[in-house]
């Protein structure tokens, strides 16, 4: 009886502990992606805000920071094909326009959900060509959905839209 | 008989687990309502200019296309008929069939004809004319059509296969695309295999009206497509491959989830 009793506690003991970090940690420490600041209208994504077409792919302010600006969709990524600078910081702001998308890029990952944006901080080492992926099953395409970033010394980068894969020599 | 190394005892650890889960979830209950609240709406709403279509996908166009009146569409739709056939077959094979085609899809269209967001000098005009609901009344028509021909009003679909060597490019593109240079399988956003709201199903589209869209989303002579999907794909797409693709289609082989039968 003592035993069970022991058992039966200790049962409890590892069942909070495990419970309790998981709760702690997506309260407190990972739940960026519910952050209100950073919705979106899902709508309206191409109407306004910082989803409009002409707002999209690699765009560098006046003092200095890159800013990818990108939509998952089923099932592709728009854009593509981004080309930024090497050596220098870059933030992506990712977002979905239908259902959770993934973005895998090297070592990192990070998850997209409709109505939020998701922002990850990446920095491409050398001149190169990188690939990404979603890695989170969206439905029948989403094997084939990928897209690229090209990294090129900083000298050359010129801030563009979508340039349809040019830079990654598409078609 | 309690040691005395626990000082609390297993009741004690049990009861504090308990009290940690508790307040944890109580700690997370008021930062998730706050996170979950909606955003408030923009005041200053301004269509950024160069949008591709201003249409958006909310409940009420959703609702407002998707509950047209097929009998007052019939009427509306007499004046398709002289491009689009009859019963939405047209004997055109650069016009578009309209048979079976998704409402959504083409609400959408002629809203994005009487905007001016998608460029033709006919369907502008003639789209011009309608009301919002005349839009969803006629689609609501066209989308209760069957979607196989009938011979009597000569419809220029299904066209015969001139090169049988496109089937394989074809088949390959609708059941697996290119997961090398990302572009996803066709049928997985217009049908069978799957679809994607508004993509219009393509099992039974003329070959040329095809082979045109896909030609003008890769040049950017086609910008309605709302986040950008087809103008990627089809700039990824090589001119072989569209035409490929089209010609595939127009033959109406494609009315069956491709991989799953054998041809």
């Amino acid at each position: 009886m003592r035993t069970e009793n022991f058992r039966a506690a200790l049962v409890v003991v590892i069942f909070s502990l495990v419970y309790g970090t998981l709760r702690f940690s997506s309260t407190l420490q990972a739940a960026h992606i519910l952050d209100r600041r950073d919705r979106v209208d899902l709508a309206a994504l191409h109407l306004h805000g910082e989803f409009v077409e002409s707002n999209l792919g690699a765009t560098r302010s006046a003092d200095g920071p890159v800013t990818i600006h990108m939509i998952a969709e089923k099932y592709v990524f728009v854009p593509a094909c981004v080309t930024v600078p090497a050596g220098v910081p870059i933030r992506l702001r990712i977002t979905s326009a239908d259902s959770a998308h993934g973005f895998k890029i090297a070592g990192s990952e990070v998850k997209t959900v409709p109505g939020s944006v998701t922002e990850i901080h990446l920095l491409f080492p050398a001149a190169d060509k990188y690939e990404f992926y979603c890695d989170e099953f969206c439905g029948p395409g989403h094997h084939a959905m990928m897209g690229r970033i090209v990294a090129v010394p900083e000298s050359q980068f010129q801030p563009q839209n979508s340039d349809h894969g040019a830079a990654c020599g598409q078609p | 008989m309690d040691s005395p190394k626990t000082a609390i005892g297993i009741r004690g650890v049990v009861l504090l687990c308990i009290a940690v889960v508790i307040f944890s979830e109580l700690l997370g209950l008021p930062l998730l309502r706050r996170s979950i609240r909606p955003a408030p709406p923009p005041n200053n709403f301004t269509p950024a200019t160069g949008v591709p279509s201003l249409v958006a996908w909310n409940e009420a166009t959703i609702i407002l296309s998707s509950t047209g009146n097929p009998v007052r569409g019939e009427f509306i739709s007499k004046r398709c008929e002289l491009c689009h056939g009859v019963e939405g077959f047209s004997s055109r094979a650069s016009t578009p069939n309209l048979a079976g085609i998704d409402a959504q899809y083409l609400w959408k269209q002629l809203q994005d004809f009487r905007t001016g967001k998608r460029k033709s000098v006919i369907m502008q005009q003639i789209a011009g004319a309608f009301t919002s609901r005349d839009a969803a009344d006629v689609a609501a028509y066209f989308a209760m059509l069957p979607n196989a021909p009938d011979a009597q009003f000569s419809p220029s679909f299904p066209q015969t296969l001139q090169d049988h060597g496109v089937i394989e490019t074809a088949q390959r593109l609708l059941a697996v695309g290119d997961p090398t240079r990302g572009i996803p399988p066709c049928q997985a956003c217009h049908g069978p295999l799957g679809y994607v709201r508004p993509a219009p199903s393509l099992a039974s589209q003329n070959s040329d009206y095809v082979l045109g869209q896909l030609n003008d989303f890769a040049q950017g002579a086609r910008t309605n497509d709302v986040n950008l999907p087809m103008r990627t794909i089809a700039a990824e797409l090589r001119p072989s491959e569209r035409q490929a693709v089209a010609e595939f289609y127009g033959a109406a082989l494609a009315r069956f989830p491709v991989g799953y039968v054998s041809q």
